[in-house]
């Protein structure tokens, strides 16, 4: 919880904290909010349709996953779901996803008459959510537009970092409020950037996903190099 | 805060007392009070205490552990409103309140929730004590990772907080609504309306002081924006209507009126035992001469409201170092009183009898 975090991009105190949860592994990025902003803003230049294909492949994985565990307990702290259910009180943040969408719809329609956050988020940590997925999960479109993207990287890294540079930059949107406000639009408004500065940051970021923590350190003095004002 | 000054003169201004935001908040990773042992508890104080201690708005505030305090001290806390009657639970041990220097805001700790954040404003004042309370609360999630859903906002331990966890309320002082028997209807009225609305000191209608408390319901599915948007349109519609209502007294039931400001003039000038419900319900009626300009004295609102805390049991306790024997309370309050009657004029009755 403490605040001396360095930047993993360019080393300036750090005030924007990623939690990955990657198949139930925790993954912490640190950022600065410049390069926050600009990892936000960066795109894989992934094909037209990747972008909708990954939305769908989301939505059905956070279905399955509301689906998985019993139903009658929390995964993480064992309560009794029925017992929430019936008028009682959460006993830890993962009884909410233990619930299940189904039943916290029931649950907040009746309370609030309506069943979506639509207020503030929180500036400094943003979480961002991928389910365990296998190579059967994926479908076959997606997976020959992978191969294409990138060759030898693990499937679940790419689309855990695509999926970062999109949700992120949906964060990002919604805090600074810059942007129109969109609950389901993922992408984010950029201004053009040179393209070997493009390229850089894509391949900085790949790094710091992938823990390549030399390889990112490279990448970023490279960045220094070319534009000394990204620094904070 | 500043319009709420240059409105002092202004007739009615007094009918919305303060303005209350609070937001629940909890650490993520922790189980929620109502299940978390003292280890976790502990760790969550640690936690937060640390976190409240970093912010600009807190740094030089102060920490209050409330199972080291003194009953009467805790009771003082609760007299001010700045702490909830949860928070005194005993059964959980880690408990606390991180207080700014000026009362104005804070946190409670582990109270139903990690982290209570609140505010407190004179008057009608939602949107700049919300942009003061949006600020801590930025501040301190520097410090701390909140348990939060992109789905579902904040998570709480109560549903019926989950989502923005947030709470505004208006405390009114309404007491022609209450003399003209009106305040059932309205009641009834705004809770069908998606509001909270209900006595502050008792049940229903027949609120001890009249004063009444107006918060939203609903937390999840809107913006913070829009939740102090609504209640400041109800609070001025009720503000409205308690203004109507103190005209229609005044056109129709004259006497009556008159007849409760000189009594409530009078027992409080005599009085020799008198318990806080009753020197309230004569305060009460005084607060709503002042407030319609009937007493000569231009502070004479905030007088009387500072004369309401000080009357309250623990306040008194605490200020005449008396012990905690109510029939010794009752005396010493009727004392007080009596002598601070000496520094309120009469109020001005003399539309409104026939002599």
């Amino acid at each position: 919880m403490a605040s001396e975090y360095k930047c993993d991009i360019c080393g300036a105190s750090a005030t924007v904290h990623i939690t990955k949860i990657i198949g139930g592994k925790k993954f912490k990025v640190h950022l600065c909010e410049a390069c926050a902003q600009k990892a936000s803003s960066e795109s894989l230049n992934l094909p037209e349709d990747f972008s909708s294909n990954l939305k769908k492949l989301e939505a059905k994985f956070i279905e399955r996953i509301s689906k998985i565990g019993d139903g009658k307990t929390c995964k993480m702290c064992g309560a009794d779901l029925e017992k929430i259910q019936k008028g009682g009180r959460f006993c830890c943040p993962d009884c909410y996803a233990s619930m299940g969408d189904d039943r916290l719809f029931d649950i907040f329609s009746q309370i609030h008459g309506a069943s979506r956050h639509n207020g503030k988020y929180p500036k400094h940590h943003i979480c961002v959510e991928i389910p365990q997925i296998s190579d059967a999960d994926i479908p076959e479109e997606l997976k020959e537009q992978l191969k294409e993207v990138v060759k030898d990287m693990p499937v679940l890294e790419q689309l855990a970092e695509a999926h970062i540079k999109i949700k992120s930059g949906k964060v990002v949107e919604k805090n600074t409020k810059a942007f129109a406000k969109s609950s389901e639009k993922s992408s984010p408004i950029t201004e053009p950037e040179e393209e070997s500065r493009e390229s850089l940051m894509r391949k900085l970021n790949l790094a710091v996903a992938e823990e390549r923590y030399e390889d990112a350190a490279r990448f970023r003095d490279l960045l220094k190099s070319i534009s000394p004002s990204s620094q904070k | 805060m500043d319009k709420n000054t240059q409105n002092a003169k202004t007739l009615g201004a007094g009918i919305a007392i303060s303005s209350r935001i609070r937001l629940a908040r909890n650490v993520a990773g922790e189980k929620f009070v109502n299940s978390a042992d003292k280890g976790s508890l502990s760790r969550v104080f640690e936690i937060c205490a640390g976190a409240l201690s970093k912010t600009r708005k807190l740094k030089n505030g102060k920490l209050y552990k409330i199972a080291d305090l003194p009953q009467n001290e805790r009771l003082i806390l609760l007299e001010t409103r700045r702490i909830s009657s949860d928070l005194l639970d005993t059964a959980v041990t880690e408990r606390g309140l991180f207080l700014a220097l000026d009362g104005s805001c804070g946190a409670m700790i582990n109270e139903e929730d990690h982290l209570r954040i609140f505010g407190i404003s004179k008057g009608l004042n939602f949107s700049s004590l919300w942009k003061s309370i949006n600020a801590l609360d930025d501040n301190i999630e520097e410090h701390i990772e909140y348990a939060f859903s992109n789905k579902y906002g904040y998570l709480t331990a109560c549903p019926t907080n989950v989502g923005t966890g947030m709470r505004a309320s208006l405390m009114m002082h309404l007491p022609a609504l209450v003399f003209s028997d009106e305040m059932e209807k309205v009641i009834r009225g705004i809770n069908q309306l998606g509001m909270t609305f209900r006595g502050a000191y008792g049940e229903g209608s027949e609120s001890n002081g009249a004063i009444f408390q107006l918060s939203n319901q609903q937390t999840l599915g809107m913006q913070e924006e829009e939740i102090i948007k609504k209640i400041s349109k109800f609070g001025k519609k009720i503000r409205e209507f308690e203004l109507d209502a103190r005209e229609k007294l005044c056109q129709e039931d004259a006497p009556f009126l008159a007849d409760k400001f000189l009594r409530a003039q009078k027992i409080l000038e005599c009085c020799r035992m008198i318990d806080t419900e009753e020197a309230m319900t004569h305060l009460s009626a005084l607060r709503l001469a002042a407030d319609m300009g009937r007493i000569a004295r231009e502070d004479a609102v905030e007088f009387i409201d500072a004369l309401i805390l000080a009357v309250q049991p623990a306040h008194l306790t605490k200020i005449f170092s008396i012990e905690d024997d109510a029939d010794k309370r009752d005396i010493v309050r009727a004392n007080y009183l009596r002598k601070a009657m000496q520094n309120l004029p009469a109020p001005i009755v003399s539309d409104l009898i026939d002599e």
